[in-house]
């Protein structure tokens, strides 16, 4: 039986202590984008549900200015 | 139903006493206004297919245009920048943020009526989105955020 490690996930908004995540910095939320644009989910990234809720609107909102895109076939 | 007439009369015998109330509900109207003032963000974007000299006269007319009904804190221009989509067939915008802060919401409608009228005009977005209620330092580059370890551990 194939154990599984786990590796202890941590939240990058609680750890760096982000008050609030701003949509218009489009190199933060770069990273919670997969290569598709879309959102990483929580399982992924570890964010803590409440960051998790305020940067998926952060990125909707960065989507809107164009900062990212809604798709895309590859991120540049 | 004449049971209803009585009733009617002592409501209308209340009127003077919500007029002498009026007074000090418009002050307290005021007040509120006065601590509602909210620090506003608008991000516009400007065709960059166009001369510069026409870009900052489109930049300095929602300036103005602002300046008459509000406070503007700061104005943060990006200059231009790649579009991450085509908008309008366009694939690169001049981006301006205004942070101003308003009171009523009138001059937030009339600022987005002449942004949707001004076909230079590829996208805007205005948001409250601030609860220090001031606008970030630098709202674009925080370097510090960008050295961090990053995700790449995707195992479950």
């Amino acid at each position: 039986m194939a154990i599984r490690r786990k590796r202890k996930k941590s939240c990058f908004f609680t750890e760096n202590k982000i008050a609030h995540i701003d949509y218009k910095d489009e190199k933060l939320l770069r990273r919670f984008v997969n290569e598709r644009g879309k959102i990483v989910p929580r399982r992924m990234s570890g964010t803590s549900s409440d960051y998790q809720r305020e940067l998926a609107t952060a990125i909707k909102r960065a989507r809107i200015i164009g900062l990212l895109p809604f798709v895309a076939e590859t991120m540049r | 139903m004449f049971a209803t007439i009585p009733a009617l009369s002592v409501a209308g015998a209340s009127g003077p006493r919500t007029s002498t109330l009026l007074p000090h509900r418009a002050g307290a109207q005021v007040q509120r206004e006065a601590e509602l003032a909210k620090l506003y963000e608008t991000v516009v974007l400007v065709d960059a297919n166009q001369e510069d000299a026409a870009i900052e006269a489109s930049v300095k007319k929602f300036e103005t245009l602002i300046a008459a009904g509000g406070e503007i804190v700061r104005i943060d221009r990006w200059g231009k920048r790649r579009i991450a989509y085509e908008i309008q067939g366009r694939s690169h915008a001049d981006y301006t943020v205004y942070y101003y802060n308003v009171a009523k919401g009138s001059l937030v409608a009339e600022l987005e009526r002449m942004l949707r009228l001004d076909e230079s005009i590829l996208r805007f977005l205005t948001v409250v989105d601030n609860p220090s209620g001031l606008p970030p330092l630098h709202p674009v580059d925080q370097p510090e955020l960008l050295d961090d370890p990053d995700l790449s551990d995707k195992e479950d």
